[in-house]
């Protein structure tokens, strides 16, 4: 127990940590362009364009870190914020992972695979945008060919019919209970103007009320069966 | 001075080139040490590997996007920015709305040479500023909402496994209608095709358990054939 919370300990000193200094590196790249050839832009033009580009990604951050915390824990989300394409790329690398080895969401486990699993994705990532950078103009007609085109247009759904499948449909309880949660989304997403960060949020807490509710009525079944 | 004499310079290849070296450091680092703890909490080199190998297979095709955005936007902005923004918190829409945002702050338009020096270096900072403030994010939040899901498992251990299946299936809803239902006669119906051929993948697994493979490769599977059905419809 001792040494699983220095295990928790060092992942957070060195996530925080490392993601500080790539935050300083990521920034600097900007500052010495302008230090180099003494072009700062206007701050007082540029201002709006900041907040707007902040704002428009502000509410998936909270909504990601609560909603995928479980299921990813802290080491794997300290790296996916470096890279991006948390909900794309790193959630279902995380989830096609344990699920294709039993594991439960939220325990030791999971999060231990989820680090292995993300930073695979990462790397991949990575080495690929980097080999395109290096094969640019010979890759060019390839991937926007017009026949494969549509393949890449929809590769993000096509990834989560699979990922969604394999996750709901564990049994007739879970698939019953994904229900509730998709119908709260489908009615946000067809019948208001809110923000998709914000009903994500609203779907979980949701879907975590339902799983609590039945925890509770089997932990009250297990009691009575216990007096009787 | 023109845009273009600055946007592909040597020092800014290096800079990201080291960057990116520093960001694959930082996985390694962790996955080295979850791999060592991975040991100690009795978790098999096999199913560690498993992790790997889904890691890498499951993130493959959806990276090719981020490749043709690069290819889209290298015209534009030249290669060592749009290299550096979609290799980190890069996506694609993100990263031409951050430069069209910022250019629009100068009365300028995201053309190639169709704006200045300076649309490109406010590009660069806003792009890479306004992008990297959700490291600052992760950064400051993740500890403490991490110690809330930790005081928990003290209290009840299978509460908390509740609590995380019940995350699970919120956040599977979202990702369906989010990326699937809410474009039904579009991505809605690759979701579908991919959603159906994983079921029977499910189904046939669940009656020839052995079929391990199947299982493994479920995904990938799912991925591919709703994206050759895409081609086929679209």
């Amino acid at each position: 127990m001792k040494e699983q919370s220095g295990y928790q300990r060092w992942i957070h000193k060195f996530g925080i940590i490392s993601s500080l200094l790539l935050f300083v590196a990521m920034t600097a790249f900007p500052v010495t362009i302008s230090a180099v050839y003494g072009l700062w832009p206007d701050f007082k033009a540029l201002w709006p364009g900041f907040v707007a580009v902040i704002l428009l990604m502000a509410p998936y951050w909270p909504a990601e870190t609560i909603g995928y915390m479980s299921v990813m824990g802290p080491g794997a989300l300290y790296m996916s914020y470096i890279t991006g394409n948390v909900t794309n790329l790193r959630m279902p690398a995380t989830v096609g992972t344990i699920n294709s080895l039993g594991v439960k969401p939220n325990t030791d486990e999971c999060h231990t695979l989820a680090i292995i699993a993300c930073g695979a994705s990462i790397i991949i990532s990575v080495v690929i945008v980097a080999i395109g950078v290096i094969i640019a103009a010979p890759l060019a007609p390839v991937l926007q060919s017009p026949v494969i085109q549509p393949a890449f247009d929809y590769v993000v759904p096509a990834l989560f019919g699979g990922l969604v499948a394999q996750t709901v449909l564990k049994g007739k309880r879970q698939f019953l209970y994904f229900l509730a949660p998709l119908a709260i989304c489908l009615f946000f997403c067809y019948f208001t103007a809110v923000n998709s960060a914000y009903y994500m949020l609203i779907a979980i807490a949701a879907s975590v009320m339902i799983y609590i509710m039945d925890y509770q009525n089997g932990k009250n079944k297990n009691e009575s069966m216990e007096k009787e | 001075m023109v845009y273009t004499e600055i946007c592909n310079t040597i020092w800014m290849f290096l800079w990201v080139g080291l960057l990116l070296l520093a960001v694959v450091l930082q996985c390694l680092v962790f996955m080295k040490r979850a791999w060592n703890h991975g040991k100690e909490i009795g978790l098999k080199p096999a199913q560690m590997k498993k992790g790997l190998t889904t890691g890498i297979s499951v993130s493959i095709m959806p990276t090719l996007p981020v490749l043709m955005v690069l290819l889209s936007l290298m015209p534009l902005l030249g290669i060592p920015l749009p290299w550096l923004r979609l290799s980190i918190i890069g996506s694609a829409y993100y990263e031409t709305y951050a430069a069209s945002t910022a250019l629009g702050c100068l009365g300028e338009t995201l053309q190639v040479n169709g704006y200045s020096v300076d649309g490109w270096v406010a590009a660069a900072w806003v792009m890479t500023v306004g992008g990297s403030a959700s490291v600052l994010w992760s950064s400051l939040a993740t500890k403490p909402i991490s110690m809330i899901y930790e005081r928990a498992e003290k209290v009840d251990m299978r509460l908390v496994l509740s609590i995380g299946s019940g995350c699970l299936a919120g956040v599977m809803a979202y990702v369906s209608v989010s990326y699937g239902f809410s474009a039904i006669s579009t991505k809605g119906i690759v979701f579908c095709i991919s959603f159906v051929t994983g079921a029977l993948l499910v189904y046939i697994h669940n009656r020839r358990p052995k079929a391990k493979w199947m299982s493994d490769y479920l995904m990938t599977i799912s991925m591919l054939v709703a994206m050759i059905a895409a081609c086929i419809i679209f």
